[in-house]
């Protein structure tokens, strides 16, 4: 992963009156200064709540979570922050997932924390039919460029990192906190009316299919002369990953 | 949003980062220096030469410096326009010189058509697997012989080495390649040097296809740092100067004035 998620966090803290006032007192700054989005003092004051009780600092509360529908709810980069920070995962990857053409497919994210292990998928198929891809309609009627359309590949990745992260640690994240939307529609878990999971599947790992890594342009120099790349290529150094993907086959890479 | 890169925005890139991210995502105001001005009005004035031969080309020089000098941000120090616009005077009108631009034949393109014309300033566009944008360029001239050449001026003579060592030169033979443009394997600097006695280097060089690999390797690493937003400061870079650098005093020159 790229994104630092090294942030420090304290658990288990108590809302006294003090703390309380505290944020009260923050709020107003934190909203006025227009630099932490926020759109009322009583909005940031929810959300430092929220980083207080996850055991977030203030800054980072807002950095990590995000008022959706309503709510104060963390972001996935947030829970992997409070996962990373905590040190309980015996096994975490992210794997890009692609096509046998070598075309990003989607992303996929292994956590594992004791016995408890699991695999999570989110393709770009699974955001188009939850209407994520369409952007936020505007004034105008159009719909916006969103992320969804500017950073694919970084959104696929952070909705498999959450999806992860709520069935493999639930109690760090605070439960139902990742603001992933019915995660119930990708079959990855089962959500009672509540929005409590209630039933959480250790999902076997060899139940998943296995995506092979299309072969990069190092690595067929380590096992190809340039010329002979070139030569599959019809003399031309591959320009896409399409090419590189025709020259390992037919090279037998 | 980066739509595109160049040789010259890579090249920055790899001499600091952070001078990277300040003009091309921040897009910090630069100033543009006399030499690179001057280089510029010459290498048109040069490129206007051998596409026109029976052009004087000293009034070519006449219309390319103030041409050069348009809506440029020119951060003169202790010089003056007038000065250099001399110097190329001083340039173009050694006889040595002159023979040499003579000499210089471009590949004609479009032969025996409407749109015959010499191999100047051609756009060339590379494509490098797991990089988002097109890196996009303009090769000064093609050569008779199909040897793609790049003008350039200097104040000092240029080495064998340092010409051999440029990527400038892989990357327009990767981009020609790609074009399915039959390349000779060789590249051409045309050196004018600016010493007391103006002088002209051709350096030319042949590149092996692993060296284009090389090249690949290296824009690959430059789109992931950009992509993972990775832009560490260079201060053991040349550029790493009030001289070289547009954001020394907004960089490190904050800490160094204290």
């Amino acid at each position: 992963m790229t994104e630092s998620t090294s942030i420090v966090t304290t658990r288990n803290k108590e809302l006294t009156p003090s703390v309380w006032d505290m944020l009260k007192e923050i709020a107003p700054v934190m909203h006025v200064s227009r630099l932490f989005g926020v759109s009322s003092p009583e909005q940031a004051t929810a959300i430092m709540l929220k980083g207080y009780e996850l055991g977030l600092g203030v800054t980072s509360s807002f950095e990590f979570i995000h008022v959706i529908e309503g709510k104060p709810s963390l972001s996935p980069r947030g829970a992997l922050a409070l996962i990373q920070s905590q040190g309980l995962l015996d096994g975490f990857k992210v794997t890009d997932l692609r096509d046998e053409k070598g075309n990003y497919i989607g992303a996929q994210c292994y956590m594992k924390r004791g016995d408890t292990e699991y695999t999570a998928q989110f393709t770009l198929e699974d955001a188009k039919r939850a209407n994520l891809t369409e952007g936020s309609p505007t004034s105008s009627g159009k719909r916006g460029y969103g992320n969804w359309e500017k950073y694919p590949e970084r959104m696929c990745t952070w909705r498999a990192i959450g999806f992860a992260a709520d069935v493999v640690c639930p109690d760090i994240t605070g439960g139902l906190t990742t603001y992933l939307k019915m995660p119930e529609a990708f079959d990855t878990v089962t959500v009672d009316a509540e929005g409590n999971f209630e039933k959480v599947v250790s999902a076997p790992v060899a139940a998943i299919p296995e995506f092979v890594t299309p072969p990069s342009l190092t690595d067929l120099l380590d096992k190809y002369k340039p010329e002979q790349i070139m030569e599959a290529n019809g003399g031309k150094i591959p320009a896409t990953i399409e090419e590189v993907n025709a020259v390992a086959a037919k090279l037998g890479a | 949003m980066i739509d595109h890169l160049s040789y010259s925005s890579i090249s920055l890139f790899l001499d600091c980062p952070e001078a990277w991210r300040r003009k091309y995502i921040a897009q910090e105001p630069v100033r543009t220096s006399p030499p690179l001005v001057f280089g510029s009005a010459f290498h048109n004035c040069v490129e206007d030469k051998i596409a026109n031969p029976e052009k004087d080309i000293l009034s070519i020089w006449g219309d390319c410096w103030p041409a050069a000098l348009e809506g440029q941000d020119v951060y003169w120090g202790a010089d003056t326009p007038e000065q250099h616009f001399n110097e190329g005077v001083r340039i173009l009108s050694n006889k040595a010189v002159l023979d040499e631009i003579t000499k210089i034949k471009p590949l004609k393109l479009d032969v025996g058509t409407d749109t015959e014309r010499p191999a100047i300033e051609q756009k060339v566009e590379l494509r490098v697997p797991k990089v988002g944008v097109p890196i996009i360029g303009y090769i000064d001239v093609i050569l008779e012989d199909g040897t793609p050449a790049d003008f350039k001026t200097s104040k000092a003579s240029w080495s064998d080495s340092k010409a051999s060592e440029q990527l400038q030169s892989l990357f327009y033979i990767a981009a020609l390649n790609q074009m399915e443009v039959p390349v000779n394997w060789k590249f051409a600097h045309l050196i004018f040097v600016k010493t007391k006695e103006p002088k002209f280097q051709r350096l030319e060089h042949r590149h092996k296809p692993a060296e284009l690999f090389f090249l690949f390797r290296v824009i690959e690493q430059v789109w992931d740092a950009i992509e993972k937003q990775s832009f560490p400061l260079h201060p053991g870079s040349w550029r790493c100067s009030p001289n070289f650098c547009d954001f020394y005093q907004a960089c490190k020159g904050q800490y160094m004035n204290e």
